[in-house]
């Protein structure tokens, strides 16, 4: 009897657990085959409940007004396009996560920021993201296609569109911002920019002249400084295979690590240590970049230029101050994919969410509503100014319910109002400066890495050991560089660079 | 077999009461067991976690592919090791301690005290840390080594002081919870047993020896098979966080999870990090298996199952 009841229960919970995992494989295959049917029918439901889309995407701090932010968007795309729109805000940490979550059990999703500075090419290759073919887009997005141009290469794998890459700074220079005083008293001339030499004989006079404060320190925790200052060739992602020379000469693969230009900078970046010119412990100290660059006790930090950083940092630090390019602006995959609007799998209706990315691009409206709020309320403009806006009246940084500002993450930068702080010219500014950077070769190429993960994984393991401490100058190259090189070799670089070299073979073919 | 109907009617209400419970469990602890099997799947978000193609055991390789992998098994294991003993030992000792204090006052601030740390954030902890060990600023280098007429030392940039500074830091975080445990047990311990010992003319050492230890020896035994079990995991935030990342003394501070967390980070591969965790599993579950085995070999009255 006992045994009748015992496998009753199994019975039950046989049956419990079929009936779940069926329900977990139908959702999978539902949202799969919806997509499908979508794609095929051009869907505009008259008299039906319009359509939401859902967009997730990551901030730097959460905003107390984004409800009132999210209707008043929604009302003015609804007018538009007849579709609601709702969004899906998240911090940093874990931003990815919850996405994947999202993705993989089905979840409501339509749109999302990806990066290719982050897992762009892996949400590529394992499908969490829909690749659109160029006809739909065109049809549905024209404005966007139109907008991007050629920087569409960059979220093109195989033919298909997998994104659209935001209006911002397409390119990275990377300089030091200087205090203005330190620009006054040493004599420097911050536009005209600064050759390694210069800072040579620069560090060197700053060093001598200012012995409370430290002359230089990197932008960040982890950011060295041979990739802020030396840096001349395109990482091609992972920086585990590169393009000398800013990927202007042939399309030849090299091993950044065994080159003596790296030899060279890691020895420059050691002297500049050992000279102590450096902040100490600048791969380890949580406190560099603009927290330490307030207390007033470093003269400049290296750091990424583009037009708005002098303002930006004259505002976060409250020290005025200038910057000078070191390293021209430079485009490559990887800038100009930084951030990814990117429509999921699980998406089901990508034509109005493309026709949606498609007002992100060319409708001012749209965009202010969403990167500066809701004008009277958060905003209002300069008087006589088309651009400049400020706070309302009795509106401060403090009590604003939305300072988000993130101009970068979302469709054309170009829309943008801009704060009244900034030079009212900015766009021009950013269009000039996007229009003259130096441009990769091999710019559109995204290296999938899924045939030889097991030592990509090895690698980048090897890269997290050495290369901070040594492109930071903290440990000594004479020891360390063989040994870093030979790690690299055990683990495989020259396998992930072959299969590079074969893909960008590949992909320079078709152009 | 009327008995055994009886017997079960009798328990039947037991039985239902219990049936939220064990639903919980299942779906809960069980269900999601299934998701292993994305440890052999090259995971592609448009099939789904069952409907993807097979890897075989292609994502456990980047785990075995370098020297790497000898370093972090053994760091992980050997700090697991030292902490488990570290910690066993001090938490007893303290127990032991707070259970002779007599004033009530005394005891309640006593046990705040070393209780506080193991409720601090690791990130906290990290920063006290870097107050301490920063060349800049730091309390050791500007406050103890300068003034002594020693040159400084960049302590993030020097594996071999870490096997020491990362066992203190985790026995000033953590060694109060353990004797917060012990403690509990030891003050239920029948006072008659103390009282016949001083009858008897033991000394103090000899009570803790002969009656204290023996009767804490079943709650040691769990909570070090307990630890055992985790010896493949490491506290990621310790590893991690307390070492500010600082690549220059991975060799003496990287372990499984921050090997998997920094690699895994870049790559984005679902299957990898899913790979990575049936390993450490697999293994720790292998361990709990056999030092059990070992113990039923050694005393079985003390052996868990």
């Amino acid at each position: 009897m006992k045994k009748k009841i015992v496998s009753k229960v199994f019975a039950l919970l046989l049956a419990a657990c079929t009936v779940l995992s069926a329900c977990g494989n139908e959702s999978g295959n539902q949202s799969v085959g919806q997509t499908d049917k979508s794609e095929t029918n051009d869907t505009v439901q008259e008299g039906e409940e319009p359509y939401t889309i859902v967009y997730a995407f990551d901030v730097w701090v959460q905003q107390a007004d984004w409800d009132l932010v999210e209707e008043n968007l929604s009302n003015i795309v609804y007018d538009k396009i007849g579709a609601k729109v709702k969004l899906l805000p998240m911090t940093g940490a874990n931003y990815q996560q919850e996405v994947n979550l999202m993705i993989t059990s089905g979840e409501k999703l339509d749109l999302v920021n990806a990066s290719a500075r982050t897992t762009f090419s892996s949400d590529v290759t394992s499908n969490k993201l829909l690749g659109l073919d160029e006809e739909t887009v065109r049809k549905y997005a024209p404005d966007a296609m139109e907008v991007i141009g050629d920087y569409m290469e960059a979220t093109t794998v195989d033919g298909k569109i997998y994104g659209f890459p935001t209006i911002r700074d397409m390119a990275s220079a990377y300089g030091l911002i200087l205090r203005n005083d330190i620009i006054e008293k040493y004599g420097i001339d911050a536009d005209a920019g600064l050759t390694v030499e210069q800072l040579d004989d620069l560090f060197a006079r700053i060093k001598e002249g200012e012995p409370d404060k430290y002359v230089t320190q990197p932008q960040s925790q982890g950011t060295s400084i041979l990739e802020s200052l030396f840096k001349t060739y395109d990482g091609l992602g992972d920086t585990m295979g590169v393009l000398m020379d800013w990927g202007q000469g042939d399309l030849t693969v090299q091993n950044l690590f065994d080159t003596e230009y790296y030899e060279e900078c890691v020895r420059k970046a050691r002297e500049w240590n050992e000279k102590g010119y450096i902040l100490p412990d600048a791969s380890t100290n949580p406190d560099t970049g603009v927290a330490y660059f307030k207390t007033g006790k470093v003269a400049s930090t290296m750091s990424l230029i583009h037009p708005g950083v002098p303002t930006d940092s004259t505002n976060m630090t409250g020290i005025p101050c200038s910057t000078a390019i070191v390293n021209p602006a430079f485009g490559n995959t990887q800038t100009v994919g930084a951030v990814i609007q990117s429509i999921p799998v699980s998406c089901k209706n990508p034509e109005k969410v493309l026709e949606f990315v498609n007002l992100l691009y060319s409708d001012a409206e749209v965009y202010n509503a969403l990167v500066w709020g809701i004008e009277g309320t958060h905003y209002q403009h300069v008087k006589g100014s088309e651009k400049w806006i400020t706070y309302p009246d009795g509106v401060t940084g403090e009590t604003s319910g939305y300072t988000l500002s993130a101009t970068y993450a979302f469709g054309n930068r170009y829309l943008s109002y801009i704060w009244n702080t900034d030079p009212e010219d900015l766009n021009e500014k950013y269009e000039e400066f996007n229009d003259n950077a130096i441009k990769s070769k091999a710019l559109g190429f995204v290296f999938d890495t899924t045939p030889v993960k097991a030592e990509a994984a090895a690698v980048q393991a090897v890269m997290d050991e050495y290369r901070l401490p040594l492109e930071n100058g903290v440990i000594d190259p004479d020891e360390n560089l063989p040994k870093f090189r030979q790690a690299l070799k055990d683990a495989g670089i020259d396998t992930v660079i072959a299969e590079k070299q074969r893909q960008l073979d590949e992909w320079a073919a078709t152009k | 077999m009327y008995k055994r109907l009886k017997k079960i009617k009798k328990l039947l209400p037991l039985y239902i009461m219990a049936l939220p419970a064990l639903v919980y469990l299942f779906i809960n602890n069980y269900l999601p067991l299934t998701g292993m099997v994305v440890a052999f799947k090259d995971f592609d978000y448009s099939k789904g976690i069952y409907g993807s193609d097979w890897a075989g055991f292609r994502n456990f390789l980047f785990l075995f592919k370098n020297s790497v992998a000898f370093i972090i098994t053994r760091n992980t294991i050997l700090y697991n090791v030292a902490f488990i003993i570290i910690n066993t030992f001090l938490g007893i000792l303290v127990a032991i301690l707070l259970s002779e204090v007599t004033s009530k006052k005394a005891l309640k601030v006593y046990q705040t005290v070393i209780l506080l740390p193991y409720l601090f954030s690791i990130v906290i902890i990290s920063y006290l840390v870097f107050a301490f060990l920063s060349t800049d600023v730091g309390f050791i280098n500007k406050g103890i080594l300068e003034p002594l007429g020693k040159s400084t030392i960049s302590w993030y940039n020097e594996s071999k002081y870490w096997p020491i500074i990362l066992p203190i830091v985790n026995t000033w975080k953590s060694f109060g919870f353990q004797a917060t445990i012990y403690y509990a047990n030891v003050i239920s311990i029948d006072k008659s047993y103390y009282e016949a010992a001083q009858l008897d003319g033991a000394s103090k050492l000899q009570q803790v020896r002969y009656i204290t230890l023996v009767l804490l020896k079943p709650v040691i035994i769990m909570m070090i098979l307990l630890a055992v079990g985790k010896i493949f995991y490491s506290d990621f935030g310790l590893f991690y966080q307390v070492t500010q990342n600082s690549g220059a003394i991975y060799s003496t501070t990287n372990t499984i999870d921050t090997y998997v967390y920094r690699t895994l980070i870049q790559t984005g591969d679902v299957g990898m990090s899913a790979a990575a965790g049936v390993y450490q599993s697999v293994v720790g579950f292998l361990i709990v298996l056999i030092t059990n085995l070992l113990l039923r070999k050694i005393s079985p009255e003390d052996s868990l199952f």
